[in-house]
């Protein structure tokens, strides 16, 4: 009997992904975990791997469709076996199970009272009802079925009526984008309204090309789907928690020159931010209040030390997540930074590659600035900004002057976690650190 | 009776008493003065007991039905017309007595008498003294219009309220208005079995409505013999031996035992008093939110004669309620439906054909006919259809027109379409029960998009 090949569901933001090739053709012979498709979401681009063995006989959906998640697009079967017009109850079920998981671990979990109480949800709703802190009661779902991540997002983002929906489309407006009357769902007035705003733009913009003392018309770039969840949850971090920012400088003189020797030997690319990262792995080690994450009213010291690496993406902030950063060689760690960045860059991370870290490591040194205040990453409870390496005139032990090359250190903590003491002595320690490579080598 | 309330309501029909529980609701000490009975036009002389009727017209007209699905009456069913007129009176005295006790189960002091506004904040009740209070509701409703025609004081010149307290019914009747109220009259008194003529001074009865659902109900009517004259107005009423002449303005005479005078209802602005509150064509001037031109006194329902009608009134009654209590709301009434009862039934919302048409350069109108819906035929009920206006390019639903048995439910389903502003592709792909008489909706959605499997190409 021939077996569905679905899009998957594979972050719970996904709604859709695009089908970037078929590695397999059709009468080519597959087996479980073999990739037969490149797959392309908002966030990756991932490798579509097989769940049977067998023939691939039919390919239902082209490359460069864009595709509802948990749809049927290809069916592995029999050489010769005929393809199902509709997929049947039995072959339709992990496709259900993908969306809305498990009701029977909600039915578990769960005391859902008709009259109030606990509101049936899935875990994954849950979770996504936390993080963007609105009350699963409020999000509207059929009655009886408990609700479902999708849900929830869908209340967030505000979701457009059937003829606002249709509106946008035609106007090329992202419904999420607009304002709305009243509040709740994006409504035609909603739509009419950023329309003629948009075209009185163009219309002003043909009267008067360029020059001219008239005024110049705004025009509205939708938020990308990253930087609409990011949004969403760096609101909430710089809403909620109590965060102080410490400053130090690092004097780096003599790490950038171990550096440049550590290069020069040969077939390295260690960066001055692989070297920083070590630092935080071995300052973490030694603070272990610092590599941690809050639970309600308490703290979980994280036993791994697993540090995310904030890029810049022209989609976005991504943070990708080095794991067991103080278990690695430095090359080791410096070649998967680089790796984990490209992937970023070109959206090919993982989903499991942006999840979990322990500690947030950003770095805008090259941009030549000298130091900002980092948001927290929730539930860390703390991040370090990296800043640009500065020159200072210095005296030297012969009182005669020289020239030090300096970092800025900026490190913001979750006062609720860390007091001064705490987080001083975590960024005294990265700051000594820095200053002496022997240490950070050994 | 308390010397100071947080909202007084003047009147207790459906905006009056919507708007006293609403207020009451958020904790607001709120007195209602009413100098009849609560309820309203609506309850007490309107709505309530016209359907009443109604329901018994209908049966009677249904009766002539029978011996064609083989049910045989040996003689035509005979109307006691007292055991009517008690069984639609104990339906109204039971619904006005659920709102007293509404109002008395949120703490609502139903004062009687009449009441006047001085000025904001102070409400006199005639013979009882000043109420104060930080809000004040006016919600008089409105009144039967009368026409300066001489003669047309005689008491056999009724209006509507007279009617519905008739115990016999009369031998004939000529309607003055073919409104909703006068057509409403016209069915049941000659389904009763009085010879009726209706006389609409505009082209054809129902004004204002769609005209494919008037010609509908004008065809039901001639085929019972209603008489119809349109284009034509009342010159003056003359009493006669055997009962009244209605004298038209081209010369014309109709002998009747009685007149209807169903030419349209007016705010009854007695309310008002001197208090200033600005007036406009006899409506008291109100923004969105019901807020009339004086600091604290808001006007919902028929006083402001934006939509005289009871449920648009609920939902101002509400609105005003909020807006007294600070927190104003603008109403939206382009999607109210409204309702002519009888048989058929017509019902619309949204805009009419000809509105559409004059609103956008192109409209697409899908229309299915009952003719052709299972449940209407298999019922032996085929008149009527359901007409879809939709703008071609987004599918939005502009507006919904019905004739037709039910047409007053159906056309709920069509609100509740436009109101979330689905459009006509989903409502012509949602799936609906079979067979039923809604399905001439999704069907006529989809004959709009030129979709519709139940009919034949469009020539």
């Amino acid at each position: 009997m021939a077996q569905s090949v679905i899009m998957p569901k594979s972050g719970m933001a996904m709604e859709e992904g695009i089908i970037v090739s078929w590695l397999k053709k059709v009468g080519e012979t597959v087996s479980p975990g073999e990739a037969i498709a490149t797959i392309e979401t908002d966030k990756a681009v991932l490798d579509l791997e097989a769940e049977a063995a067998g023939t691939l006989i039919a390919i239902l959906r082209e490359a460069g469709d864009r595709v509802p998640v948990t749809q049927i697009i290809a069916w592995i079967g029999k050489p010769g076996e005929a393809v199902p017009e509709s997929p049947s109850a039995e072959k339709s079920q992990p496709a259900a199970a993908a969306t809305a998981p498990s009701p029977g671990v909600n039915a578990g979990t769960g005391s859902a009272s008709p009259g109030g109480g606990r509101v049936a949800a899935t875990p994954a709703a849950r979770r996504v009802a936390s993080e963007a802190g609105i009350d699963l009661g409020t999000v509207p779902s059929a009655n009886g079925v408990p609700v479902a991540a999708e849900d929830v997002l869908r209340y967030v983002r505000k979701d457009a009526t059937p003829l606002a929906a249709r509106m946008a489309e035609a106007a090329g407006i992202d419904p999420a984008s607009l304002a709305r009357e009243g509040g709740g769902r994006i409504r035609k007035a909603d739509v009419e309204a950023a329309a003629a705003g948009a075209s009185t733009g163009e219309r002003l913009l043909k009267e008067r090309p360029r020059s001219g003392d008239g005024p110049r018309p705004d025009s509205r770039v939708p938020f990308t789907s990253i930087q609409r969840i990011t949004g969403l949850r760096l609101a909430r971090s710089h809403a909620e928690i109590p965060s102080v920012t410490s400053f130090a400088q690092a004097d780096v003189t003599s790490l950038l020159a171990a550096r440049e020797s550590l290069n020069a030997s040969g077939g390295l690319r260690i960066s001055l931010n692989d070297l920083t990262v070590r630092a935080c792995t071995k300052a973490l080690a030694a603070n272990p209040r610092v590599n941690a994450v809050v639970d309600g009213d308490g703290l979980i010291l994280k036993g791994n030390i697993d540090i995310g690496i904030a890029v810049a993406t022209e989609t976005g902030l991504l943070v990708p997540v080095l794991r067991d950063a103080d278990r690695l060689s430095l090359p080791e760690q410096s070649r998967r930074s680089r790796d984990l960045a490209e992937r970023a860059r070109t959206r090919r991370l993982r989903p499991e590659e942006f999840e979990g870290g322990t500690f947030t490591v950003s770095n805008i040194g090259m941009y030549g600035i000298s130091a900002f205040t980092p948001i927290i990453n929730p539930p860390q409870v703390g991040i370090l900004g990296v800043g640009a390496v500065e020159e200072r005139l210095a005296l030297d032990p012969d009182g005669r002057p020289v020239v030090r090359k300096v970092l800025n250190l900026c490190f913001t903590f979750d006062h609720r976690a860390l007091d001064g003491a705490e987080s001083s002595a975590f960024l005294a320690a990265l700051r000594d650190l820095l200053e002496s490579p022997i240490h950070l080598v050994l | 009776m308390r010397e100071e309330y947080d909202v007084v309501v003047v009147g207790g029909g459906p905006a009056g008493y919507v708007a006293a529980i609403r207020a009451a609701r958020e904790g607001a000490a709120v007195a209602l003065v009413e100098r009849d009975r609560v309820g309203g036009t609506c309850l007490n002389r309107g709505c309530i007991p016209t359907k009443s009727y109604l329901q018994t017209a209908d049966a009677i007209l249904e009766t002539r039905e029978w011996p064609s699905r083989g049910l045989l009456l040996d003689a035509p069913p005979r109307l006691d017309m007292r055991k009517a007129l008690s069984c639609k009176d104990a339906a109204v005295r039971r619904l006005t007595g659920g709102v007293r006790s509404l109002l008395e189960s949120r703490k609502v002091e139903i004062l009687q008498g009449t009441a006047v506004l001085r000025g904001p904040g102070r409400t006199e009740i005639e013979g009882r003294g000043i109420l104060r209070s930080r809000a004040v509701i006016l919600a008089g409703g409105s009144a039967s219009a009368r026409i300066p025609v001489p003669g047309a004081d005689s008491r056999r010149v009724l209006l509507s309220e007279d009617v519905l307290a008739l115990d016999e019914v009369p031998k004939s009747l000529v309607v003055i208005g073919g409104g909703v109220i006068g057509i409403e009259m016209a069915q049941i008194l000659s389904a009763f079995g009085a010879v009726v003529t209706v006389v609409e001074l505009e082209d054809g009865i129902l004004p204002g409505m769609d005209k494919g659902l008037r010609d509908v109900m004008a065809v039901a009517l001639a085929r019972r013999g209603v008489a119809i004259l349109t284009g034509v107005s009342v010159a003056s009423f003359e009493e006669t031996a055997s009962g009244l002449a209605v004298v038209l303005a081209d010369g014309r005479r109709l002998e009747a035992e009685y007149a209807l005078l169903s030419v349209g209802r007016r705010p009854d602005l007695s309310c008002l008093g001197d208090s200033g509150v600005a007036v406009d064509r006899g409506r008291v001037l109100v923004d969105d939110a019901m807020a009339t031109s004086l600091p604290g006194v808001f006007a919902p329902g028929d006083l402001n004669g934006r939509k005289m009608l009871a449920h648009a009134a609920f939902t101002m009654g509400e609105a005003a309620a909020e807006a007294a209590l600070g927190r104003p709301r603008p109403v939206r009434l382009d999607r109210v439906p409204s309702v002519v009862y009888g048989r058929p039934e017509l019902a619309s919302v949204g805009l009419t054909e000809a509105e559409a048409r004059a609103s956008r350069d192109s409209v697409r109108v899908g229309i299915f006919p009952f003719s052709a819906n299972g449940r209407a035929v298999a019922s032996g009920d085929t008149e009527g259809f359901v007409k879809v206006l939709a703008d071609p390019e987004f599918g939005e639903i502009l507006g919904v027109h019905i004739a037709g048995t039910v047409a007053s439910e159906l056309i709920n389903e069509a609100a509740v379409l436009m109101s979330m502003e689905v459009t006509a592709f989903e409502a012509s792909g949602t799936v609906h029960a079979h067979p039923t008489r809604s399905e001439a909706l999704m069907e006529a959605a989809a004959d709009a998009l030129g979709t519709c499997v139940h009919l034949p190409p469009r020539g």
